[in-house]
Parts: structure tokens; sequence; C-alpha cells
């Protein structure tokens, strides 16, 4: 850690005094807008000032510095909350049917089938005609390429996450077919296929 | 902050958040444990093999004189295509040769000083890259993985709407649920930037394989290796014809010379004693997430140019980043203890989700039995086969088949539990726990 950048300090310091000022926005009785704004100023000009002085290293190296802080107060909260009487939530989850409750083995599958393997197509399919476009763009393959490998398990994961989140089977095939018959039509404009 | 959000979308993100969880809750949490022990990857080596020679440094001459024995010790056994000189560095200051046929420590005047002895450090690195699986599966699996952490991530976000504004609220010491839902919610919020950059990263590197055969079918006329290249450099072309061994010295003289504040990590001869070697030299940048940039020579030592992972294009330099950013190795003992600590977070996260599930299901009624013992046997069962694993190594040796010890022991534990669900073994697994982890020091002492 020898050599680091002054702004980088600087910005691990911000970083921290933004999480305490979340910590007392957060605790006030009532939302207060400049409040939190202060402290998600102080979150993006620490960051900013980490990133000036060591680039990714000095935003990776600041935001270490606020999570050991947020974990210290969550910590410290922990140590001194009394033994509540609360009632613990039993909120369903869905997950398994209750008694009684036939148990949509088949529907339960096909879910797994539509996340799984055909989101993992789909979003291969939208992430590689995303790197069709970005060559067309004049971007270097290199570029293309690494943007390729980052894409596909974001895409991946909002797809998992949305198609969970679609009430019908008609809406979770179209969610399907939507980014894999995009990222095809952009191969193919590119040349690719 | 509190997200205004349909009471329907809040149950549906539940539920997908349920659904995402429990599906992968036992294998993340293998993964993410042994994620967090193998942060002291380098420190795991110097425990297992406390007498091998260390230096802070080695003199070019030396590593030449090296690579020449370690080589000289291979004659009549197939010709080692690739040769690499892990160089002594600060967290395993150490000279190690590794080839197609062995690895051998080497001391600072480059003379042979024994086998490497690190089958427990490899053991745990490959259980969290691969689960033990041979090939590309096992990383593509836990690529995967990395995927549902980033789903439950969002999918969490949704569900409890509250998530933010409860942020530092931790009712440690209630019962029923609610103390294990705080410290499930409350983690998971402020690690969530550490919880996204290491599943981004490791499902970058796990999924990289499907991600560059699509990108080799699309683009590259299914060249795999065309994908990779403009990122991380050309194979040059072998030639077997047998030629004198390349010069290695040169190209570690030749970066001490022209980058002083560089510091060489890795040193790879390809095709070693042919006319198609050539060197690599990999050396890590200060203050900089790439895990180095390839230095290229020719046999004869001489420089030929670099592939541009430090000042290439943006998405070489991103590439580069993603291995330091997961293992937490790019800011010393402080970077490493806060990896341990978050990702242990990660981990108490993975770990609660299913048990809160568990809970919320026995207060509307509805008990499982046989799920809360195998959750009790995944829970506690994994590191106790991963503390027998290191108490095997300790007291049986180098060469003791640790994947068989850890994956029976497991299956053994699991098994049990599910045949006879009570009492619960929670218990049982903790005292058992507890005590593998005192003996561990205690064997490493009498050993």
């Amino acid at each position: 850690m020898s050599g680091v950048a002054p702004p980088v300090w600087i910005g691990t310091v911000a970083i921290v005094a933004a999480v305490l000022q979340l910590r007392c926005a957060w605790g006030l009785p009532r939302r207060s807008a400049m409040q939190n704004g202060i402290a998600w100023a102080l979150i993006l000009a620490g960051a900013v000032l980490a990133l000036v002085g060591d680039g990714a290293w000095g935003l990776a190296v600041a935001s270490l510095g606020g999570m050991a802080i947020a974990a210290l107060l969550i910590a410290y909260a922990g140590w001194t909350s009394p033994r509540g009487k609360a009632r613990a939530s039993d909120r369903r989850a869905h997950m398994l049917s209750e008694k009684g409750e036939p148990r949509h083995l088949g529907r339960r599958l096909l879910t797994l089938l539509l996340t799984v393997p055909l989101g993992l197509a789909a979003s291969l399919i939208a992430a590689l005609g995303v790197r069709a476009l970005a060559s067309m763009a004049g971007w270097h393959d290199a570029d293309g390429n690494a943007m390729t490998l980052l894409l596909l398990p974001i895409f991946w994961s909002v797809l998992i996450f949305w198609l969970l989140m679609r009430p019908g089977r008609r809406e979770q095939f179209t969610w399907l077919a939507v980014p894999a018959a995009t990222g095809l039509g952009l191969i193919w404009i590119g040349g690719a296929l | 902050m509190t997200i205004a959000l349909s009471k329907d979308s809040v149950q549906r993100a539940l539920s997908a958040h349920a659904a995402i969880g429990l599906l992968a809750s036992a294998l993340l949490y293998l993964i993410c444990l042994t994620g967090t022990v193998v942060v002291f990857y380098q420190e795991w080596q110097r425990i297992e093999q406390p007498d091998a020679p260390e230096m802070a440094s080695i003199a070019p001459d030396a590593v030449q004189r090296a690579v020449g024995a370690v080589l000289a010790t291979e004659k009549g056994k197939a010709a080692t295509t690739h040769l690499y000189v892990h160089m002594p560095v600060e967290g395993l200051p150490r000279t190690t040769i590794t080839t197609d046929h062995q690895a051998m420590h080497v001391d600072a005047n480059g003379h042979i000083a024994g086998p490497e002895e690190n089958a427990w450090s490899e053991f745990l690195l490959h259980v969290h890259y691969t689960l033990n699986i041979p090939g590309l599966v096992g990383m593509t699996i836990v690529g995967i993985f990395g995927v549902m952490i980033l789903a439950l991530s969002l999918s969490g976000l949704i569900a409890h709407p509250r998530i933010f504004r409860d942020a530092f609220r931790l009712r440690a010491r209630d019962n029923h649920g609610v103390g294990l839902a705080d410290w499930h919610n409350r983690l998971s919020v402020w690690t969530l930037p550490f919880s996204l950059a290491i599943a981004l990263t490791g499902s970058m590197i796990g999924l990289g394989v499907i991600g560059a055969n699509g990108l080799a079918a699309a683009f590259y006329k299914n060249d795999v290796e065309a994908a990779y290249s403009p990122i991380f450099g050309e194979e040059a072309e072998p030639d077997a014809r047998p030629a004198p061994l390349a010069n290695v010295a040169a190209p570690l003289a030749w970066i001490a010379q022209n980058h002083p504040e560089l510091r060489p990590t890795y040193l790879i001869l390809h095709d070693p004693g042919t006319r198609g070697q050539h060197v690599q030299l990999i050396a890590e940048h200060p203050r900089r997430l790439i895990y180095g940039e390839t230095y290229e020579f020719g046999a004869d030592g001489r420089y030929h140019g670099k592939v541009g992972l430090s000042d290439g294009h943006l998405g070489q330099q991103i590439a580069a980043s993603t291995y330091k950013l997961h293992f937490g190795n790019y800011g010393g003992l402080p970077v490493k203890l806060a990896y341990v600590v978050f990702g242990l977070a990660l981990t108490v996260v993975v770990a609660t989700g299913t048990s809160i599930w568990l809970g919320k299901r026995e207060r509307r009624g509805l008990h499982h039995p046989r799920l809360r013992s195998l959750w009790d046997a995944v829970l506690w069962g994994v590191p106790l086969a991963l503390t027998m694993t290191f108490l095997a190594r300790v007291l049986a040796g180098n060469t003791v088949p640790l994947i068989a010890i850890f994956w029976l022991l497991l299956a053994l534990v699991v098994l049990a539990a599910a045949f006879r669900p009570q009492p619960r073994p929670q218990r049982l697994l903790q005292g058992l726990l507890v005590v593998s982890l005192l003996a561990s020091p205690i064997a490493m002492l009498l050993s």
C-alpha cells in the first residue's frame, strides 16, 4: 500500500464520512433530502477522487474503507441492541407448496429450463449482438470481446430476475425471444452470419 | 430510502429471491466459504511447507541456472511445453519452477531445493474454482453461481423495499427469526459493492469459456484462441526442432534495468529447448488492479514488445483486472483481511437465507425436519470436512487424497442427516468442528 496517491486517502476519508452521514440521515425521524444528499454527494466525490488518484485500484481501496466503517457501525448496532419482542416475518415465498397444495413439479422444471439454459443462450446471443454492434461502430476486437465477457453474466442475471418476475409463460417466452432475436439480428447485420 | 414498488412486485421478487437462493444455496455456500479461506492462498502455502527456501529477490543468473537444472532432471520424459518460474513476491517470497511434470523450489543461488508440497492449498483453490470437477465444466458451473449471486442481489433489493432505510438497524438478540433476518439483510446491504464485484468478476472468469466459444462461433470461425488473442496476446508458432536453452536471465535483467518500479511475478518459457521457444515475463504494476503486463522476449533474451494489459485497449485492462479484484491480492494484508471479513459476511448471508426460509415455514406450521437437518449438514459439514482435509494433510503428508476425503466426508454427513434427521445434527457437527479447528494448530506443531 506504499506510494498511495493523496486523492485516494482523501477519497477514502470522504466515503467513510459519507457512511457516517448516512447513519445520521437514516436515523432521523423524518427523511431529509438534504442530509441524504450530503451523504451521496460525499460518496460520489470520494469515488471520483479515488479514481483520479489511482484509477480502478484507488476506487477499490476506497470502497473497502466505506464497507469497513459500515461493518463497524453494524457491529455496534448489534452489540447494543436490546432483546426485542418484534414478531418475525412469515411472508410466503411460494418456493414450496403448502399443506394440501399440488407440487407443480412440471411448472417448476419449465421455469428452471427457461431461466437457466434458455436464459443463458438468450443472454449470450444478446451479448454477441452488442459485440457485433460495437464492431460496426469501429471498436477494436479487444474492447468488443472483453465487453462480451462482461455483458454475458450481467445480461443473464438480469434476465433470470426479470423472467421470474413475469406472471405468465407467454410473457416469459417473449422476454427470452426479444434479446435473442435482437442479438441474432445484430450479428447478421454485422456480417458474422 | 424507501423504493416505491407495488405489493405484487415485492412478492414476486421475494419468490424469485427464494427460488434462486434455495436452488443455489448449498453449493453457493461452499463456494463462498472456500473463497473466503483461499484469500490467504499464499499464506497457506507457507504454512504447508514452512522449510522451503525464501528470498526477497533472486538474481537473473540464478534463475537461468535453476531452469537448466530443473529441465536436466526431465531427460527421457516428454518435452515440457510450458515452464513457469514463480518469482519471489511479498506474499510468497519463494522461487518455484513448474513444468508439465513437476514443481520444484529453488534457492537464491538457483540450486534445486526440493519439490513443492502445497497439496492442501491447491485442493482448496480448486474446490473454489472448479468444485474439483475436471476440465472446464467445473469452472463454468462456479461461474453460473456467480450469476446467481448477481440475480440474488437484484431480487433481494426489490423484495425488501426498506432494506436501505433499515441499513443500520441490527436486532442481533431477537429470537424467532428477527435477528436472523436482520443479519441477512444488513450484511447483504453493506457488502453489496463487494458481493457485486466478486460475483461479476467470478462469473466473468467462470463463464469465460462459454463467452469465448460464442465469440469464436460468431466472429472467428470457431477459433477460440483467436477470440482471446486480441485481449491476452497470441501464442507463437511452435517449432519442435532442438535448440540451446533460451536466455531467461536477460529478460529479468531487462525489466530490472528499464522498469525498476515493476515486480516480476512469473516468467514463462514456452517450448523450452526448441527453436520455437520464447519467453514471457509477467510483471506487476504497483497500485493497479491488472494482474500484470506481459512482456515478450525471444530465445536470445531480446525484448519484442508487450501485450498491452497495462496501457492497451480498455477491454484488455478490464479483462486483466478481474483476477486481482476477485481474489483480493491488490493491497497486501489490509485488503486481504478486508476480503476475509466481507467474504465471511457473504457466506453468512448465503447461510442465513435458507435458514430464514425454513424458519418462516415453521412459523406457519410447516415443519421439515429432514430439510432442516440437511441444511445443518451443509452449514457445519462443509467447514468440518475442510478442516479434516487440512488435518489429514498435516498428519499424513502431501500425497494424501484430499479430494476423496473432502467429498466422501461431506457425502457421509449429508446422507446421515437425510436418513436420521432427528435429533438435529447441528450441535454434534458444531462440536466436531470446534475440536478439529483446535486440533489443527496442535497437529501442525507436533508434525
